[in-house]
C-alpha cells in the first residue's frame, strides 16, 4: 500500500488495540481461565496461591473415599483426588450427574474452585480422556 | 502386502526427490519440466498404490500389520475399519501426502495447454512438501527398547538398524502404516467408538482436502515470487483451487460440529478444543485471503499482503495437521514421548515461514501497491477491515490454543483458556464481522457519498431495526441476542437488495457497466451470486449459533419406570427398559416417550453403550429436532435393572439452522466456483489475459 490515509491507519489501530485489550481483559478475568495442574501433588504444592481461583486438578479418585449422598437427580459427592504420593484433596461436588468412567480409582479431572477451607469445590467432573485423536500413547 | 505399500512410499520418495529438482531446474529446460510433471503424475499412482495397499491391510484386519493392530479389532464393522486409514498418525500423514500428489496431478493434467510458467516451480513447491511428508512416513524412527533388531524383518529398515541402531533397543518407525508387528496379537485394540459414526467417516478426509488444497495456492504464490512474475497470473491460476480448499475447510469444520454434537452428548457443537481450533484457524485465514485476493484482482492493492496470507494459511493448515496429530496440547508430555516427530514439524513450519518471507522481502519492491486506500467510507477500507478482524479472531484463537504450552514453559504452570475466555474475548469481533459482510458488497469503491449510503443502507437499516423492536416487544431481553439477531436481519436485508438489483438492472451489479444484455443475470455472474449465497449461510450459521449458545436450557430428570416429568412444555415417560450384546458391544436402551400439550410427540430409545476391546462407555444422544428448537436427550445414568433413570434433557432453540447455514454456505461457494459469463468472453479474448481492472 503507498499511502493509505491517516483516517484508514487510526481506525486500523483502534480494531488492534480494541483486539488487544480484549484479550488481556479476558485473560485478567475471574473464571475465563483455567489453571491447570496435570497431578494433584503439584497442585498440593502450590495450593496456597489459588486459594479461590478456578482451577483444573487431574488424578485418581482414590479408592475408598467415595461418598454419594443426595438424590433427585442432583448428585452430591465427596472424594479424595490423590496420586501415588498419598497426599490428597477433598473435593465436593453437587450438581448434574458424573461422567460414565467416574468411580473410585478411576482418573478424573475434576474443574472448580479451591476454597479457603482446602475444599476443592467441583464445578464439573470429567472422566479422563486425553485426545479425541490420538488416544494410545506412542510407546505401548 | 504391506510390503508393496511400503515399497510404493520408497519408490515415492526418491520420485518426488527427482520430481522436485527436475521441476526446479525445468524452469530453465523445458525437457526437464516436462520430465517433472510425469514423475508427479507418477508419483500419484505410487501413493494409490500404497493408500490401496492400507486399505485393503485394513479391510482384511491383517493385524500383523501394527497400525491396523492398533486402530482395527475383528469385530469393527468394515466402513469403520477402512475409515481407520486416517484415524491414526500414520494413516493420516499417508492421506495428507497421497491427497497432495492428487492435487499436483491435477495441476498438471489442468495445465496442459497452459503457456504459464508458474506451473513447473509450482509444481517444484509441491513435491518439496511431499519430500518432508513422505520423508517423515519412512525415515523418522524412535528407539524401542523393548525391540531388538533382531525382530525388525523388513529389509529396508534391517539396513537402518546396522546404520543407526543403537545398544539402547531396536529401530521403530515413527509413523510408518506398514510396519509389521514382530508376532500377532489375538486382537486389535479397536477404534474409539465415539468415531465410529458417520460424520468421523467424512469429517477428516474432507478436512484434509482443505488443509492440503491450500498447498496449491501457496504453492503457485512461491512460484511467483521464486521466478518475480508477481503479477496476478498466480491468483488467476489458483483462485478455484483456493475456493476449493475452502470449500472442503469448510464442510470440515461444519462436519466436525456436527458429528461433536450428535455424538458427544452434552449438547455443544463447538467447545474450543485445541483440534477445533486447529481446523478453525486455516478456515479463517482463507477467508480473509480469498477476500484480499478480489482486491488485488480489482484493484491493484494488497499484493504483499495477499502474499503473506497465503503464506500463514499454509503454515497454519501444517499446524493444524501437527496439533491434531501430536497430542502436544492436550498434554504437554506428548512432546517429549515423540520427540522427533515434533521437532521435524517444527522445523518444517520454521523453514517454511522463514524461507517464503525471505523470498517475499527479496521482491518487495515488485509487489508495491497501484492504488492507495482513499478513504475509510470505502470499498476498500472495508475489505481492510475484514481482513484484519478475521486475521485477528485467528491469533486470538492460536494465542488461546496455544497458551496452555507458553505458560507452563515460562511459568512451569500450565494455564488453559477456557470455552467463556473465547467467548469473551470474540463476540465483538464476531459482531464487527457480521456487520462488514453486509456493508462490504454495498458500499462504493474509493469514496462513499451520502446520497449512496441512503440508497445502499436505508432500507437493510431500517430491516434491523424493526426486527430488533419486533424482538424486543415479544419479550426478549438478552443485549447481545437483540444486537446479533438485528445485525443478522440487517446483513439480509442488504443481501436481498443486491440480489434483486443483480436480477432487476440485468448488469449484474451497480458498478459495472450498465446495459449489458444478459438473460439472467445472476447466472453471468456467478462468482457474485455465489459470494451472496455464501454469506446468506454465514447470517443463517450466525442465527443458529446465537439461538444456541445464549437460550439452552437444561434439566436432570429422575425417572421410575412408567413415571413421567415435565420440563416446561413437555413431559418425558420413562416407559421401557432394553439391555442388549451386540458382537463388540453391550448395550443398555430406555424407552422414553415425549409428549407435548398431552400429544405424543415421540418414542425414543437413549442408549448407553459398553465397547469390549476399547474398554469405553459411551452415552448416545437422542435428538428431536424442530426449526424452532431442539431436544437433547442423553441416558446419564440407570439402575443396573432398569428401575430408574436419570434422563438428561437439554432445549436447544434454533441450532438446526447451524446446518441448514452450512448448507448454504457450501452451496454458494459451489456457485462461486461456476466459470462466469465474463470470464468466458476473456477466454475468448486472450489479448486481456491480465485480466480486468
Amino acid at each position: 500500500m503507498r499511502r493509505p490515509g491517516t483516517k484508514v491507519l487510526i481506525s486500523l489501530g483502534l480494531i488492534t488495540a480494541a483486539i488487544a485489550i480484549l484479550v488481556v481483559a479476558a485473560t485478567m478475568r475471574q473464571g475465563t481461565t483455567i489453571h491447570y495442574y496435570t497431578t494433584t501433588s503439584e497442585f498440593l504444592d502450590r495450593a496456597r496461591d489459588y486459594v479461590n481461583k478456578p482451577v483444573r486438578v487431574n488424578g485418581k479418585v482414590v479408592p475408598g473415599t467415595l461418598e454419594r449422598a443426595g438424590s433427585n437427580g442432583s448428585t452430591d459427592l465427596r472424594f479424595a483426588l490423590g496420586d501415588s504420593l498419598q497426599r490428597t484433596l477433598p473435593v465436593h461436588y453437587r450438581g448434574n450427574a458424573v461422567p460414565d468412567a467416574f468411580r473410585e480409582g478411576a482418573d478424573a479431572v475434576v474443574e472448580g474452585v479451591y476454597l479457603p477451607s482446602g475444599v476443592l469445590e467441583a464445578r464439573q467432573i470429567l472422566a479422563k480422556c486425553p485426545s479425541k485423536y490420538e488416544a494410545a500413547p506412542a510407546n505401548r | 502386502m504391506a510390503e508393496i505399500g511400503h515399497y510404493s512410499l520408497l519408490i515415492a520418495f526418491f520420485l518426488a526427490l527427482y520430481s522436485t529438482i527436475a521441476s526446479f531446474a525445468g524452469t530453465r529446460v523445458p525437457d526437464l519440466g516436462e520430465s517433472a510433471r510425469r514423475a508427479a503424475l507418477a508419483l500419484f499412482w505410487l501413493l494409490t498404490i500404497a493408500a490401496c495397499t492400507l486399505v485393503y491391510l485394513l479391510a482384511v484386519r491383517d493385524l500383523t500389520v501394527e497400525y491396523v493392530a492398533r486402530y482395527t479389532s475383528t469385530v469393527l464393522p468394515m466402513s469403520y475399519a477402512i475409515s481407520a486409514f486416517w484415524a491414526g498418525n500414520a494413516g493420516s500423514l499417508l492421506f495428507w501426502v497421497w491427497l497432495l500428489s492428487a492435487y499436483a496431478a491435477l495441476v498438471v493434467r489442468g495445465t496442459r495447454k497452459s503457456p504459464s510458467r508458474l506451473v513447473i516451480p509450482a509444481l517444484g513447491v509441491m513435491m518439496l512438501i511431499a519430500l518432508f511428508f513422505l520423508g517423515l512416513i519412512l525415515f523418522l524412527y524412535r528407539i524401542d527398547p523393548e525391540m531388538t533388531p533382531g525382530m525388525v524383518r523388513d529389509p529396508f529398515y534391517a539396513t537402518l538398524q546396522v546404520l543407526f541402531g543403537s545398544p539402547e533397543g531396536g529401530l521403530h518407525p515413527a509413523c510408518n502404516p506398514f510396519w509389521r508387528l514382530p508376532l500377532r496379537p489375538a486382537e486389535g485394540l479397536g477404534l474409539n467408538p465415539q468415531l465410529q459414526n458417520p460424520g468421523m467417516m467424512f469429517h477428516p478426509p474432507t478436512l484434509y482436502l482443505g488443509y492440503v488444497g491450500m498447498a496449491v495456492p501457496y504453492a503457485f504464490a512461491m512460484a511467483a515470487l521464486l521466478t518475480g512474475r508477481v503479477g496476478n497470473e498466480w491468483l488467476s491460476l489458483t483462485r478455484r483451487w483456493t475456493l476449493v480448499a475452502w470449500f472442503f475447510l469448510s464442510i470440515g469444520n461444519i462436519l466436525g460440529g456436527w458429528w461433536a454434537y450428535v455424538t458427544l452428548g452434552w449438547g455443544g457443537y463447538w467447545g474450543w478444543d485445541p483440534v477445533e481450533n486447529a481446523a478453525f484457524i486455516p478456515w479463517l485465514l482463507a477467508t480473509a485471503f480469498l477476500h484480499s485476493v478480489i482486491m488485488q484482482e480489482k484493484r491493484g492493492m494488497f499484493r504483499t499482503w495477499n502474499m503473506v496470507l497465503v503464506l500463514i494459511t499454509f503454515v497454519s493448515t501444517i499446524f493444524g495437521t501437527y496439533l491434531t496429530r501430536s497430542g502436544v496440547i492436550s498434554s504437554v508430555h506428548a512432546f517429549a514421548r515423540n520427540e522427533a516427530f515434533n521437532i521435524a514439524f517444527l522445523a518444517f513450519m520454521a523453514v517454511a515461514l522463514v524461507v517464503s518471507f525471505a523470498l517475499l522481502f527479496a521482491r518487495r519492491n515488485q509487489l508495491a501497491s497501484e492504488n492507495p486506500i482513499e478513504a475509510v467510507l470505502s470499498r476498500e477500507a472495508a475489505f481492510l477491515f475484514n481482513n484484519v478482524v478475521l486475521v485477528g479472531i485467528a491469533l486470538v484463537v492460536l494465542f488461546g490454543t496455544v497458551f496452555p504450552a507458553i505458560s507452563s514453559a515460562f511459568t512451569g504452570v500450565q494455564v488453559s483458556m477456557g470455552p467463556a475466555w473465547f467467548n469473551n474475548v470474540l463476540w465483538p469481533l464476531w459482531a464487527m464481522l457480521l456487520l462488514l459482510t453486509g456493508v462490504g458488497p454495498v458500499i462504493s469503491w474509493r469514496r462513499a457519498r451520502r446520497n449512496e449510503f441512503r440508497r445502499g443502507f436505508a432500507i437493510p437499516f431500517a430491516v434491523g431495526i424493526v426486527v430488533a423492536a419486533a424482538l424486543v416487544l415479544a419479550g426478549m431481553r438478552n443485549g447481545y441476542a437483540l444486537a446479533f439477531f438485528a445485525i443478522c436481519a440487517f446483513v439480509l436485508g442488504t443481501i436481498a437488495q443486491e440480489v434483486f438489483r443483480m436480477l432487476r438492472t440485468r448488469t449484474g451489479t451497480l458498478d459495472s457497466p450498465p446495459a449489458r444484455k444478459a438473460p439472467v443475470a445472476a447466472f453471468t455472474r456467478n462468482r457474485r451470486f455465489g459470494s451472496y449465497i455464501v454469506h446468506l449461510g454465514v447470517i443463517i450459521v450466525a442465527v443458529g449459533v446465537t439461538g444456541s449458545s445464549l437460550f439452552e436450557r437444561q434439566s436432570d430428570l429422575v425417572l421410575r419406570q412408567g413415571e413421567a416429568r415435565p420440563f416446561e412444555d413437555h413431559v418425558f415417560r420413562y416407559t421401557s427398559f432394553r439391555r442388549a450384546q451386540e458382537p463388540n458391544r453391550d448395550v443398555y436402551a430406555a424407552g422414553v416417550e415425549v409428549a407435548r400439550a398431552g400429544e405424543v410427540r415421540a418414542k425414543v430409545e437413549v442408549v448407553k453403550e459398553d465397547y469390549h476391546a476399547e474398554q469405553m462407555r459411551w452415552t448416545k444422544a437422542r435428538i428431536l429436532s424442530s426449526v424452532v428448537e431442539d431436544v437433547y436427550l442423553t441416558l446419564a445414568a440407570f439402575q443396573e435393572d432398569g428401575s430408574a433413570i436419570i434422563l438428561s434433557v437439554r432445549r436447544i432453540p434454533l441450532v438446526v439452522w447451524l446446518w441448514i447455514g452450512g448448507a448454504v454456505l457450501v452451496l454458494g461457494s459451489l456457485i462461486a466456483m461456476l466459470p462466469d459469463t465474463r470470464e468466458r468472453v476473456r477466454r475468448a479474448r486472450p489479448a486481456s489475459r491480465t485480466g480486468e481492472r
